[in-house]
């Protein structure tokens, strides 16, 4: 370096630290002291430097550049994203298992027959509804890549052991498939999600299986009419993996169009003064994860119009499946209203997922037990 | 408080550098023990008070052997006590889990009840300042430098905050007369502040980009060949990147203060023997162990064993110093026996052609070394070795794949470009026209600053904590 270069390399350094200094001293302004934090053994000042950190002045232009590069030369998004062609984009949940571990498809296999022998023990049927994964149902759109071999397998995998258990699991995929291929969006571009239309796809046919599966059950006695609502711009989950937006956000996929949908009683006046004095038990339940928890895609709204039937509806968002279900299983509203039929919708790409869940783990340990006592004092066991 | 953050660089040091150039050059040792002793607080305020005893204690050893006279076996009492202080010390808050927790994997297998240790926390930076200090007082016991006149100059010289936590290894005699007397010219800050920009390049830009490459790799249970030896190429340039970042970092700060550091890392990875390579890395630990544990212990002296002991030995203690575990000891023991052998074999360490093939056994043999010393435990490291040569996986396995970014591998590319180009630059007969490395070097703070500030828009990036929508 030249002496020239060098003063003029210490000026530019000076303008750089100090400027940004000076402009990082606002995110002091709304520091506040938090109670408990102890100045001794630097508690206090990690958390004086997450604030610092959390309000620096050029921390969104770095996230943002960054994504940009990412996006467009590499592709990619954080860590969670997978982009296919055309804007699509994938969970990696989806193409990668979530644990290394071989045996946590079996174990969850396993689970799903507890739950279902659980519920037969008490007399109460259940339809297992599998979510074929995006990356199954548009596997043409994510270019040159492919779910591992795992993944892969999996929808077979579930729907074979089902049958082999004699649990009722429809194949849905190829009605899915159909109504893709007939032009119909089934799943969100820039979402995990379905779409409603593929929601509704869904439910049809889902209704249809379970209603031919449970004939001696009453069908189609209450009337759902479902209104289209507005169709408005949906920024899908997975746009989070690609933080283009405020500086950049022409470089990423174009957000998805919805137009939302409501459910409910043909008559909604005659069924709320039967409903005043009808009994309130539950006849049929879902649970599920967000595809059914969530009212934008109005799976159950569909399910109940293609039933013909109310269900009560307790899935839970961001839990997979196995927590909403044995929530449910343990509720005093399960034990004081048994249902006539739980309907449990299944994400695909859960099967492959550990369940972490202390609460779910405890019930399904619990039920292990009692089947190991049981079997060690000769009864028959509820298998 | 790291360098590579953005209170530090935005904050810290601009406080820091305008408080001491406004101060007269007599208060500024002052100035940097002050600022030092706020850096090191940001971490822990209670632990400073242990860093403050070790200062005294070792400012008051070097004045009893002083006092005695050098080389009088008073001030050998004087500085027998000072080093078994400052090691205790070190042993304590660096080894006493280790240790303990060891004794109990024993007392457990032969059925006797486990000792119990509440559990100690290890003082960031002590191994450094700990060695620095035993410096002093060895070096005024021999003679080498006179004990400090101003307590403030000593303390400052070992709270010195740009080589704190990780380094290089300082050592008195080589910075005294810098305390008292250093220049500071616009030319020299901006020295500092190209190197301090090199250096923070290296560690944002490159070795924490590489380091998912690494972290997954060590992270599986049962990788695959392939897993295998990309976590470990990853490893080899994130620990160097990492490390010469930070003594770039180190070096750029002390210049901007006046100070000339010595350098600490050398092309490490061009070479050509594991002798020449502890010549090139880790440069200040290396001479320090050479001169305060291998020629005490006899260096070569003590014949053809004694000195092969002699090299283990110092290699065995350089590996624990790293960190307690039994994974530094054998990865100390890996080196002191390779050296041993090359000594044996009468390996040239300075040589003045290049040969590809001793270059890929040194490197390789460096990159086994590696293994060890990132594994956890000695299985996990004897896991790796497994996978790396069970040769029964070409291709990445899916967990690993997962995690790994277009971004991370491109880099790690670059980061092997650039290890070979600067490695090279000096081992190729051939040289650049005088006329093209001027203007590539009046050239230099126009490249450097666009990717300085890249990384630093890097790191205020990775502060970010995205929705994690998938635990759904």
């Amino acid at each position: 370096m030249t002496a020239t270069s060098r003063k003029m390399t210490a000026c530019l350094f000076i303008v750089i630290v100090l400027g940004l200094g000076v402009l990082s001293l606002r995110s002091f302004g709304d520091y506040g002291l938090q109670d408990g934090l102890d100045p001794v053994n630097g508690e206090l000042a990690r958390d004086v430097e997450s604030h610092y950190d959390d309000g620096f002045p050029v921390r969104d232009l770095g996230t943002n550049l960054w994504a940009a590069i990412n996006y467009t030369l590499f592709k990619e998004g954080r860590p969670g994203v997978t982009v296919g062609e055309q804007g699509w984009l994938f969970t990696d949940e989806e193409i990668y298992p979530g644990s290394e571990s071989a045996v946590v498809v079996e174990t969850n296999l396993s689970r799903v027959v507890a739950v279902a022998d659980y519920l037969r023990a008490e007399d109460i049927p259940v339809a297992v509804l599998v979510v074929p994964a995006k990356a199954r149902v548009y596997a043409g759109q994510l270019g040159d890549q492919e779910p591992v071999p795992l993944m892969k397998s999996l929808y077979g995998r579930f729907l074979d052991r089902m049958a082999a258990e004699r649990i009722l699991a429809p194949d849905l995929m190829p009605d899915l498939a159909e109504a893709r291929d007939r032009g119909n969006q089934v799943f969100l571009r820039t979402d995990t999600h379905w779409t409603p239309e593929g929601a509704d796809v869904f439910a049809r046919n889902a209704a249809g299986e379970i209603k031919a599966s449970f004939d001696g059950q009453s069908w189609g006695d209450t009337q759902f009419v479902t209104a289209l609502g507005e169709t408005r711009t949906h920024e899908g989950d997975l746009l989070t993996y690609l933080p283009l937006e405020p500086l950049f956000p022409s470089l990423g996929p174009e957000p998805d169009r919805l137009t939302e949908r409501s459910t409910a009683v043909e008559d909604a006046g005659d069924t709320s003064a039967q409903s005043l004095f009808a009994e309130t038990s539950a006849d049929i339940v879902l649970v599920g994860t967000s595809y059914s928890a969530n009212p934008l895609w109005d799976f159950p709204g569909a399910l109940k119009r293609h039933l013909g039937r109310d269900l009560i509806n307790v899935s839970d968002e961001g839990h997979g499946p196995f927590r909403p279900m044995t929530d449910y299983l343990k509720s005093d509203e399960f034990q004081d209203n048994p249902p006539e039929l739980v309907v449990w919708e299944f994400p695909e790409r859960y099967l492959a997922q550990p369940v972490t869940s202390e609460g779910t783990l405890a019930w399904f340990d619990r039920r292990e037990n009692l089947l190991a006592q049981s079997s060690e004092q000769g009864h028959q066991t509820i298998h | 408080m790291v360098f590579s953050s953005n209170i530090f660089l935005f904050l810290f040091l601009p406080a820091f550098l305008g408080l001491y150039y406004l101060t007269p050059f007599r208060h500024r040792s002052l100035v940097i023990l002050l600022g030092s002793y706020a850096f090191y607080a940001w971490w822990r305020v209670d632990f400073l008070l242990l860093f403050v005893a070790i200062t005294f204690w070792n400012y008051l050893i070097g004045l009893g052997i002083h006092r005695a006279g050098i080389g009088t076996a008073r001030a050998r009492k004087w500085v027998g006590v000072g080093v078994a202080g400052d090691l205790a010390t070190l042993g304590y808050f660096k080894y006493a889990n280790f240790g303990v927790g060891s004794l109990n994997e024993i007392f457990l297998s032969l059925g006797y009840q486990p000792l119990e240790l509440a559990h100690i926390i290890l003082p960031i930076g002590i191994s450094f300042y700990i060695f620095q200090a035993i410096s002093y007082v060895v070096d005024v016991y021999r003679g080498d430098t006179e004990p400090t006149r101003r307590f403030v100059d000593f303390a400052a010289f070992i709270a010195l905050f740009p080589q704190l936590i990780a380094g290089p290894v300082l050592r008195y005699k080589d910075l005294a007369d810098q305390f008292t007397y250093r220049t500071h010219t616009l030319e020299k800050f901006g020295e500092g502040a190209t190197r301090f920009m090199q250096g923070f390049v290296k560690k944002v830009f490159i070795a924490d980009s590489i380091a998912p490459l690494a972290d997954g790799a060590f992270a599986l249970s049962d990788p695959s060949t392939a897993d295998a030896w990309l976590g470990i190429l990853a490893y080899t340039a994130q620990l160097y990147f990492d490390f010469s970042g930070y003594s770039d970092m180190a070096i750029g700060l002390g210049l901007m203060m006046g100070f000339r550091f010595p350098e600490n890392f050398n092309q490490p990875y061009i070479s050509q023997s594991i002798t020449e390579f502890w010549r090139r890395w880790h440069i200040s630990l290396s001479s320090w162990l050479r001169d305060y544990l291998y020629i005490p212990l006899g260096g070569n002296r003590k014949g053809v064993f004694g000195t092969y002991r002699n090299l283990v030995l110092t290699m065995l203690l350089g590996g624990l110093w790293h960190g307690a575990n039994w994974t530094f000891l054998l990865w100390g023991a890996w080196h002191g026996g390779v050296l041993a052998i090359e000594r044996a074999l009468g390996v040239d360490a300075s040589p003045r052609t290049f040969r590809v093939s001793r270059w890929a056994m040194t490197f390789l043999f460096v990159m086994l070394g590696w293994v060890t010393f990132r594994a956890a435990s000695i299985g996990d490291a004897f896991s790796f070795y497994g996978a790396m040569f069970s040769f029964d996986g070409f291709s990445l396995s899916a967990v690993y794949l997962q995690d790994i970014r277009g971004l991370n591998l491109a880099i790690l590319a670059l980061a092997y470009l650039v290890v070979l180009v600067m490695g090279l630059r000096e081992r190729l007969p051939w040289t650049l026209a005088p006329a093209f490395v001027g203007r590539m070097r009046a050239a230099l703070p126009t490249l450097l600053v666009p990717v300085f500030l890249l990384a630093v828009l890097k790191l205020s990036a990775e502060s970010f904590s995205p929705f994690l929508y998938f635990q759904f």
